[in-house]
């Protein structure tokens, strides 16, 4: 009996696990509805090679700076939390700073400024103080995985569209050292080659056009679910219509 | 008591010790990572610099002196110079495996208001500028790009005698450190004919600099000259003249032992014509400044050349304060001060000639106004306004202020409306001073405080 309840409460935590992990691809996505982060999503988004370069060092950010703040919540003043925050954050994205130009230095000089404006990165600093400051250290770790995958694959899904209709290509290996270059893709169709998508303003126009397709999926599940609630009170009230009718009946055919 | 004490500091204490901690473990973990990276990242800076001097130079020799070490010097480019007074800090002659000279490569860097810039200029042995290259620089990426992509190609195939700089960049700032750099790569391969002027003039000077820009008057600039050990050797006071249609700058050299060293041309070609009527002059070459009397001399150029000996050597002899009067009443010779007690006033000084005339008045005052649409912090400016015996209003120096440099810098450019006028109570501050009214208006008051003192104090003298 112990065994199956012990069985039963890890099923479940799990689930937990897995929620946690999951939450910050769709449903809690930090870009796409938290709108967290825009300031590296239109300016890194160039390239999927700069956008999973950018996604990857904030995910390294992001569960260092939960696990570490997690640790230590219980130590911190409440009076210093942001201050204290503030140095953890800078000094992981210090040391990502240093990784990239010793080990990724075409990605440190294509992401640039943006490197150490990680910092300033709100989805950081959110998730330290409302999140890891609250949970122990799994949970926080989880959390900032789930949330760092979330952002990087926001990140990665902009830069695939900026890319592929600035260029008409998806290159790899320019910017990551991954040993080799090439492209993924390269249609070579030149009339879809719209420059416009490389700049700052292709950015603004890809992040807006995908905030608006998730906005309408999210409408549609939500009128979806509001139409069968709908039915459900529907059919629920013809149902206590029908019995009450019934009742009616039968206390009318007993009078009788 | 002791108690109380404890109680007060135990809390703070907490704060203390857990940032204390919590630095600690930062700065150990950054220490840490920087010690693993830094070989490699010199590494990879050495390879990215050094395929930026092979673009410039692809013949060079690239034979490390150390092959296993990519940060060992390069044997095709010899470091011949590191000057120290300079945007360029390293200057090389670059050969190729023949050890053939290809050309000099300069690397400089210098500060502007948005970080730092490195910039590389690469010339061949004819004077020819092979490429100018932004190495490094913290710089706006959405400025510096476009300057990169768009202008910095100009500077490719210039010579250095001629070399013309772009003036739209769009990116000013990381422009006008490239602008310094080349300028100063020019003087180091060309050399510099003014300095040579100097050392002609006075022995062992190494180098110069601006020390005063004159506001009034014929001399224009002063520049002191200095040795080696960083002492001062003398001065240049620098004034012009113009000849056949054509403005040269002539500078009154004037050696530390006060006589005076040269009075030339600064210029390196100066027609037959100038250097003539400047020959009328070297008898007082040599001489102390207290011995030369400058006789009159007739025609229009000889006139103009001893306006510039007079006045460099009356610069050369006057004192601080004298100078800074000067700046209000050129002729100013002697001064006298008296504290003023009101809202805006701090100060009067009335200025005499060598007449012991009293040709002005300079009054020293302090405003501070907010702004009042909150966007910018507001004004607060010190400043001297000079009137004439008058009571017009002559010049207006600013001393001291709060405000933004562009703001002082456009409330400048349409100063003048006040100048000329004992009263400025018409002026409409909104109209001469568009966007920059609360300055302006700090201005005003100085003014205003400075003409309404004239009228009531001195207007019956």
């Amino acid at each position: 009996m112990a065994q199956a309840k012990a069985k039963a409460s890890n099923k479940k935590k799990d689930l937990g696990y897995l929620a946690n992990l999951t939450k910050g691809f769709i449903k809690e996505n930090p870009i796409f509805t938290f709108m967290l982060g825009l300031c590296p999503a239109l300016a890194v988004t160039g390239t999927v090679e700069t956008a999973l370069g950018m996604g990857i060092l904030v995910i390294f950010v992001l569960v260092s700076s939960n696990i570490v703040v997690s640790l230590i919540k219980g130590f911190i003043p409440p009076e210093v939390k942001i201050p204290s925050y503030i140095v953890i954050i800078s000094t992981f994205v210090t040391i990502v700073g240093l990784l990239t130009e010793a080990y990724a230095p075409a990605l440190h000089e294509s992401l640039g400024i943006f490197i150490p404006l990680i910092v300033v990165n709100c989805l950081i600093l959110g998730r330290a103080e409302s999140f890891a400051s609250k949970n122990n250290i799994l949970n926080s770790a989880i959390d900032g995985l789930g949330m760092g995958l979330g952002f990087l694959g926001a990140m990665v899904l902009i830069g695939f569209f900026r890319e592929f209709f600035a260029t008409g290509a998806l290159a790899y290996g320019v910017y990551l050292p991954l040993g080799v270059e090439g492209s993924i893709v390269n249609l070579e169709w030149y009339l879809l080659s719209i420059a416009v998508f490389s700049g700052p303003a292709g950015g603004f126009l890809v992040i807006g056009l995908l905030l608006g397709l998730f906005n309408g999926i999210s409408i549609m599940k939500r009128n979806k679910k509001e139409r069968e609630r709908q039915k459900m009170i529907e059919e629920k009230k013809r149902i206590a219509l029908e019995r009450k009718r019934q009742k009616a009946m039968e206390s009318a055919g007993g009078n009788a | 008591m002791f108690k109380n004490i404890w109680n007060v500091l135990k809390p703070k204490l907490k704060i203390a010790v857990v940032l204390l901690v919590i630095g600690a473990f930062s700065g150990l973990s950054i220490w840490g990572t920087h010690t693993l990276t830094y070989d490699r990242i010199q590494e990879n800076r050495a390879r990215a610099r050094l395929q930026v001097y092979l673009d410039i130079f692809p013949d060079m020799d690239t034979t490390l002196e150390d092959p296993e070490d990519i940060t060992s010097s390069i044997l095709g480019m010899r470091l011949v110079e590191e000057p120290e007074h300079s945007t360029v800090f390293e200057k090389y002659d670059v050969y190729d495996a023949n050890n053939t000279q290809l050309g000099y490569l300069m690397r400089g860097r210098a500060n502007n208001d948005f970080g730092y810039v490195e910039v590389i200029v690469g010339v061949d042995m004819n004077g020819v500028i092979i490429d100018v290259v932004i190495s490094e620089t913290d710089n706006t990426p959405s400025y510096y790009t476009p300057l990169i992509n768009n202008y910095m190609g100009n500077f490719k195939g210039q010579t250095l005698a001629d070399v013309e700089f772009d003036s739209n960049t769009g990116a000013t700032a990381t422009y006008n450190v490239v602008r310094r750099v080349v300028e100063d790569s020019i003087l180091l391969i060309e050399g510099d004919p003014i300095l040579s002027i100097y050392q002609d003039a006075i022995d062992g000077v190494d180098r110069y600099e601006t020390s005063y820009a004159f506001l009034l008057g014929v001399i224009v600039e002063e520049v002191r000259l200095i040795d080696a050990s960083n002492d001062t050797v003398g001065y240049a006071y620098i004034g012009h003249v113009s000849y056949e249609g054509h403005d040269y700058r002539i500078a009154v050299i004037v050696s530390a032992d006060e006589t005076l060293a040269d009075f030339v041309v600064l210029e390196e070609t100066v027609p037959s014509g100038l250097s003539d009527a400047l020959a009328l002059f070297d008898a007082y070459i040599g001489l102390a400044l207290a011995d030369i009397n400058v006789s009159d001399e007739s025609g229009a150029l000889e006139e103009a050349l001893q306006a510039v000996l007079e006045a460099g050597l009356r610069r050369a002899d006057e004192t601080e304060e004298i100078r800074a009067y000067r700046d209000f009443f050129i002729d100013a010779a002697r001064v006298e001060a008296e504290a003023i007690t009101d809202d805006v006033l701090t100060e009067l000084v009335t200025v005499y000639n060598e007449s012991d005339e009293v040709v002005g008045y300079v009054f020293e005052g302090q405003a501070a106004n907010a702004d009042p649409s909150g966007a910018f912090g507001g004004s607060n400016i010190t400043a001297g306004v000079a009137l004439n015996s008058d009571g017009e209003v002559v010049t207006f120096v600013f001393m001291d202020y709060d405000d933004s440099g562009w703001a002082i810098d456009d409330v400048r450019d349409a100063i003048d409306v006040f100048y000329g006028r004992s009263d400025i109570s018409d002026i409409e501050l909104d109209d001469a001073f568009s966007g920059v009214t609360t300055s302006a208006r700090s201005v005003s008051d100085i003014i205003e405080a400075a003409l309404n003192y004239f009228e009531t104090e001195m207007g019956s003298e």
